[in-house]
């Protein structure tokens, strides 16, 4: 495997773990935004 | 380390990753439907020409809908598929992202019809909040869009 594919294969990887993170705090903020509107509602 | 060993561990672990980004952007899509959109908000929405979104006007009578209703949406009384026009349902898209309104935005009603569509979104309030914000509506029968159409404003 060349230097070259190595590199191309970690930037995949560490640009979709990027994502994943992303996602994940946004959800989790997303889920308390509704749970304090639900509260709030009730 | 054995190149093709090392490949396979690269192949497993993007694999795994977008099965975790698949799942959270299911999670996402169905947060999303949960939280109510503000009138103004979609009105927003609707004035940036790039948004795409379907306007569903579930509200249970045609005269309703006549009088008044959010411009560019399709009606579907009642939510039936069954009982709307041909010409009517064949625009609306399950799959597409969908804002669904009724006469005062009631959440039962909304969980209801938002079973047919992967993302849906009510608008809160319904159409009375809407009329009561005093945003543009729009008073006349459904007319599909024309395929040479394009352009449009609100």
């Amino acid at each position: 495997m060349t230097k070259t594919t190595r590199l191309v294969f970690i930037i995949a990887i560490l640009l979709m773990l990027g994502s994943f993170i992303h996602l994940k705090k946004s959800n989790s903020e997303l889920a308390q935004t509704i749970s304090q509107q639900s509260q709030v509602g009730q | 380390m054995n190149s093709k060993i090392e490949l396979g561990a690269y192949f497993t672990t993007i694999l795994v990753l977008a099965g975790l980004l698949f799942q959270e952007g299911q999670k996402r899509v169905d947060l999303q439907s949960q939280i109510s959109i503000p009138p103004q908000e979609l009105y927003k929405k609707l004035s940036n020409s790039q948004t795409k979104l379907q306007i569903i006007d579930i509200r249970s009578d045609q005269s309703s809908y006549e009088d008044a209703h959010v411009p560019g949406a399709i009606p579907l009384y009642n939510c039936d598929f069954l009982k709307g026009n041909e010409s009517t349902t064949k625009n609306i898209f399950t799959f597409a992202p969908t804002i669904i309104v009724s006469e005062n935005g009631d959440e039962n009603v909304f969980r209801d019809c938002a079973k047919n569509f992967t993302q849906a979104r009510n608008l809160a309030g319904g159409m009375a909040a809407w009329s009561e914000e005093g945003l543009p509506e729009d008073s006349s029968e459904y007319s599909p869009p024309k395929l040479s159409g394009g352009g449009g404003c609100l």
